[in-house]
């Protein structure tokens, strides 16, 4: 059972309330290590597993930017199973790749601590470092957008524009702040032996309030991405859609690397295994003329698709690590939308909800062929 | 070393010779990379067709071979012991499927001539990449179980036994005969079942080599042919044997009724009782309410009334594990539900019943004199829950003509004034004798009446059958004091369990499956699991008997020989590609894969891989790869395509 109320905030800095929240965690021997994002040169904001509190005083959960979907950390930092509690401040779609990573042993969660945080959603990266010193500064617009459930004002990165969870499930302690506002104090939900331990109070002001701002957000992304999903599937209409929509493809796989939940240790693709004899490319360039290069761009996007389709979040990182901008957020989330609704499976909903590819069941896909 | 290839293009007489240009082919092949040698002929299973490819491989040292010609399934084998014979290990050979994947399902001779040449240099393109794979057999437990104690398991029990081998005989009920021992007579010989069944169950209890194993499920099975331990849990009889008098005063003050499934519901019996009329006294833990605490609670009625103090309650389960090197499923099959056809009045009407009860009121005289003595009209009607698509059940019962027409016998011979009718859809007398049996009970004044019954209703006193005679093509309505429905056969509720224990496969009609209806009839996806009788589908006495003493023999073999062969072409894990996320363990079907838990990655059992691939195919950087379809091999094949 869970425990809502508030985390107050003075002098109208809920940055600054937040980290003091932080510090009290390790106070309260609550954690004995925390993964947050955290300042550094050049308004880089990075991840950081802090050991020591102290150096919380420029840990940044809320700065609108997400260099990773620090799921991909917790998985490097939780493979083996330590005795060290480790607090992790992830978003939404962060804590939703986790448990996709946890279904398939590249995480555990025995002795973590997930630290939810609202998101009202994150700006490419290299628009956050170049104007770092604007006014209102990012913070700022990040609380406003927040207290009104409306970030229209904010370039958010396309994957956010659509993202219908700006608030985490499945933590332990959620830090909120939309639909609150977080010049007074910020919305907490925890476990509650956790809100005896913090000394945080039930109280369900605003509740209703918060719930409806939250609603209209929601509803509002949802159209976003239900245009976004829409605007693909027409593309791919066309007999070539799928080939001309990664005409761009370098196969770099910066997509690969990006993605948190792409967790083989090396991609076939990079394997001895798939690279191509010399004759053979020539072959095949004798039989159709020519041949586009390199070979299996299409095949390794198709690739990645069969095996994310289930449990893609829609984090975009993807795209945001493609050269060539390719709009990788859509195409998995329109394929993973129908894919998913296939076997009744929704990615990083519950851990022990079976991946499609786990589990058979017996009346799976009576309906094989043209779907709708 | 660069390998040389010799391929070989079978004409398959005019099979694959009138609609592919061989020569053209053989030419085109010559011409392939690393291809030494390119040859075509009639037939190429022939002694002088596998002679071609002995000499090539000595006198110009091939180091591997493609044979173009039917599918791997027909004679992969074959060539594999052919290109051994000549010193090359066997797995270094790759069939071109050019008949039943080009000949036969093309017409035009040019574009099958090309697909046969792509489909030679698709696997002359792999073969290069095939590498020799040892032979490997493990040992086998010189033992057998069977799950069923009906006429298959009963038969196929006893000729391993008789073999030498030790047999465990699991039956679920705690008597034996199945389904067989509610039958009254056999078709066509009308034969007494009990004369047939008793001696056949006395030879199997006193089988030094059979231990019967009654009242009791197999709850799990591990392993693999040759090797696998059954867990079986034995129900207590509460009744110790060698006290019971058999006198019945417990029986009588039980308080409970339930219908007694034996005698096909017709009557009602005790939770405390016989479950056939000879066998000794047991109680049905699932209805006594002394054991389901209500009724008796603390004060068994029975234990009161046993002057022998034979009642013990204190029996407990046990559970048992075997280990078998075999295993036959003989597990049989249910008649079916006649109230799942609600307009047939089974159910509503006393007087209409089925064929299984015909058969319980047939076994008892007097009962089955006050049931039919005074029936004037009796129709039988067929196809009951057979050939049916409103029921599901498309298929023939296979025994329901005969039975019809056996049972109508045994009414005639014993009331020869009663008028007996026997609606049918077609007569199906295909066995041995059946054909003049059925000639013989026409002849005797039963009537045949081809016609699809559409409705049994009471009218009065009298049941009306109303169907539409197929030969006149008009609608009739027959009187009846009674009616029998011909019941078909439909799998066991428990098939669904029994197939997730063995991790069979069952075929569309829900029966269990067997590999090949004529190749391999009794063997099972699952090496060294047999079917025997109606759990395969439908079959009669004879057909059962035969089946299961064919499971038996085949069962037999790698009990005989001790040793078995296993899959050379299993899957193998790379370590260092392994991220352990388990996929492959929860595609494989036969439980090959497992994480270690010390390392976190796959390790492969080898003995339990099938070389089926699942496991592959699900990896998603093919750290776990087949044997002779690993990514390098089929890659390379489908390079030379794109």
């Amino acid at each position: 059972m869970t425990t809502r109320g508030f985390l107050p905030v003075t002098n109208g800095d809920a940055l600054d309330a937040t980290r003091e929240f932080l510090r009290t965690l390790f106070d309260k021997q609550i954690i004995d290590a925390l993964l947050v994002s955290v300042e550094g040169a050049r308004n880089a904001i990075m991840p950081a597993l802090v050991k020591n509190p102290t150096r919380l005083d420029r840990a940044n959960p809320f700065a609108p930017v997400m260099p990773f979907n620090s799921a991909r950390l917790v998985s490097m930092l939780t493979r083996e199973s330590a005795d060290v509690r480790l607090g992790i401040v992830l978003r939404s779609c962060e804590i939703r790749a986790l448990i996709e990573l946890v279904k398939f042993n590249q995480a555990k969660l025995d002795h973590a601590i997930i630290i939810g945080v609202d998101c009202i959603g994150t700006v490419p990266i290299p628009t956050y470092t170049q104007t770092r010193d604007q006014t209102p500064d990012w913070l700022a617009q990040v609380f406003s957008a927040g207290k009104h459930g409306d970030a229209g004002a904010m370039p958010l990165r396309a994957a956010c524009a659509m993202c219908e969870q700006p608030t985490p499930a499945h933590a332990d302690i959620a830090l909120g702040f939309i639909g609150v506002d977080s010049a007074r104090a910020l919305v907490v939900e925890l476990r509650d032996d956790l809100a005896a331990q913090l000394g945080v109070r039930a109280d369900a002001a605003d509740a209703e309030a918060r719930a409806a701002i939250l609603a209209n957000l929601i509803a509002a992304r949802t159209a976003t991405r239900d245009a976004a999903l829409q605007n693909f599937r027409a593309q791919m209409k066309s007999p070539d859609g799928f080939a001309s929509y990664f005409a761009a493809c370098l196969e770099c796989t910066n997509c690969m690397n990006a993605c948190p939940i792409c967790y083989c240790k090396e991609c076939f693709f990079r394997t001895a295994n798939a690279e191509h004899a010399p004759r053979e490319l020539l072959r095949t360039a004798e039989r159709h003329g020519a041949v586009t290069l390199p070979p299996d761009a299409l095949l390794f996007q198709m690739t990645r698709l069969n095996h994310m389709a289930t449990s893609c979040v829609g984090c975009g990182m993807c795209e945001d690590a493609c050269p060539h901008g390719i709009p990788l957020t859509a195409m998995f989330r329109a394929v993973g939308a129908r894919t998913q609704k296939i076997f009744d499976y929704e990615p990083g909903r519950d851990v022990n909800a079976k991946p499609p590819f786990m589990e058979f069941r017996r009346d799976e896909l009576q309906h094989i062929g043209e779907m709708e | 070393m660069k390998p040389r290839i010799g391929v070989y293009i079978c004409h398959c007489g005019l099979n694959i010779a009138n609609t592919v240009d061989v020569e053209a082919t053989r030419e085109f092949a010559r011409a392939l990379p690393n291809v030494s040698v390119a040859r075509n002929y009639t037939y190429m299973c022939s002694d002088p067709g596998q002679a071609l490819i002995t000499n090539d491989i000595r006198e110009l040292g091939l180091t591997h071979v493609v044979v173009a010609s039917c599918s791997p399934r027909m004679h992969e084998p074959t060539f594999r012991a052919t290109i051994h014979k000549a010193g090359l290990n066997p797995y270094c050979l790759e069939m071109a499927n050019i008949r039943e994947q080009c000949a036969w399902v093309h017409a035009d001779k040019k574009f099958a001539t090309l697909k046969a040449m792509d489909l030679i240099a698709s696997a002359v393109a792999k073969v290069a990449w095939l590498v020799p794979l040892q032979t490997r057999e493990v040992g086998v437990t010189q033992a057998a179980l069977v799950i069923g104690g009906g006429i298959a398991g009963l038969h196929a029990a006893l000729d391993i036994a008789d073999a030498g081998f030790p047999v465990a005989l699991v039956e679920k009920q705690p008597y034996l005969g199945g389904r067989v021992a509610q039958l009254y007579t056999t078709f066509p010989t009308q034969e007494r079942v009990a004369d047939l069944l008793a001696p056949l169950i006395a030879r199997v209890t006193q089988h030094p080599h059979i231990r019967v194993i009654a009242n009791a499920k197999v709850e799990q099975i591990e392993g693999f042919i040759g090797n696998f331990r059954a867990t079986v849990r034995t129900r207590p009889a509460f009744v110790d044997a060698t006290k019971c008098d058999a006198c019945g005063k417990c029986v009588d003050a039980c308080p409970v009724s339930v219908p007694d499934a034996f005698n096909a519901n017709l009557t009602p019996r005790r939770a405390i009782y016989r479950p056939t009329p000879n066998a000794p006294l047991v109680v049905d833990a699932t209805q006594c309410t002394y054991i389901q605490d209500r009724v008796c609670l603390s004060e068994p009625r029975c234990v009161a009334a046993c002057d022998r103090h034979a009642i013990d309650f204190s029996q407990a389960e046990t559970v048992s594990e075997l280990n078998v090197g075999a295993i036959i499923v003989a597990t049989g099959a249910s008649a079916f539900d006649a109230t799942l056809k609600p307009e047939l009045g089974f159910g509503a009407a006393a007087n209409v019943i089925t064929s299984l009860q015909f058969e319980r009121l047939a076994a008892n005289p007097a009962e089955f004199a006050k049931a039919f003595g005074a029936a004037k009209e009796i129709a039988f009607v067929s196809c009951v829950g057979s050939r049916d698509a409103t029921t599901g059940n498309a298929y023939c019962s296979r025994v329901c003509c005969m039975v019809n027409a056996k049972q109508a016998q045994i009414v005639k011979q014993q009331f020869p004034a009663a008028r007996v009718t026997i609606f049918y859809a077609d007569v199906r007398a295909f066995g041995k004798g059946h054909e003049e049996f059925y000639d013989a009970v026409r002849q005797s004044g039963v009537r045949y009446r081809r016609g699809y019954v559409s409705e049994v209703y009471r009218r009065g006193a009298k049941m009306i059958v109303r169907a539409e005679d197929t030969l006149i093509q008009k609608p009739l309505e027959v009187e009846a004091d009674l009616v029998v429905l011909g019941v078909g056969l439909t799998p066991r509720a428990e098939t669904d369990e029994v197939a997730n224990l063995l991790s069979l496969p069952r075929s569309g009609d829900g029966f269990l499956l067997e590999i090949h209806p004529k190749l391999r009839p009794v063997e099972t996806a699952v090496d060294g699991v047999f079917l025997a009788g109606t759990c395969q589908g439908p079959k009669d006495i004879v057909d059962t008997i035969a089946q299961a003493r064919a499971a038996a023999s085949s069962a037999l073999a790698p009990l005989c020989r001790g040793t078995v062969k296993v899959e050379s072409a299993t899957s193998t894990v790379n370590d260092e590609m392994c991220a352990g996320c388990g996929l492959c363990v929860a595609t494989c079907p036969y439980g090959a894969p497992a994480l270690n838990a010390r390392t976190g990655k796959t390790r492969v059992n080898a003995v339990l891989c099938k070389g089926c691939g699942a496991c592959a195919a699900a990896c998603p950087s093919k750290a776990i790869q087949v044997m002779q379809f690993t990514p390098r091999q089929i890659l390379s094949q489908i390079a030379v395509l794109a």
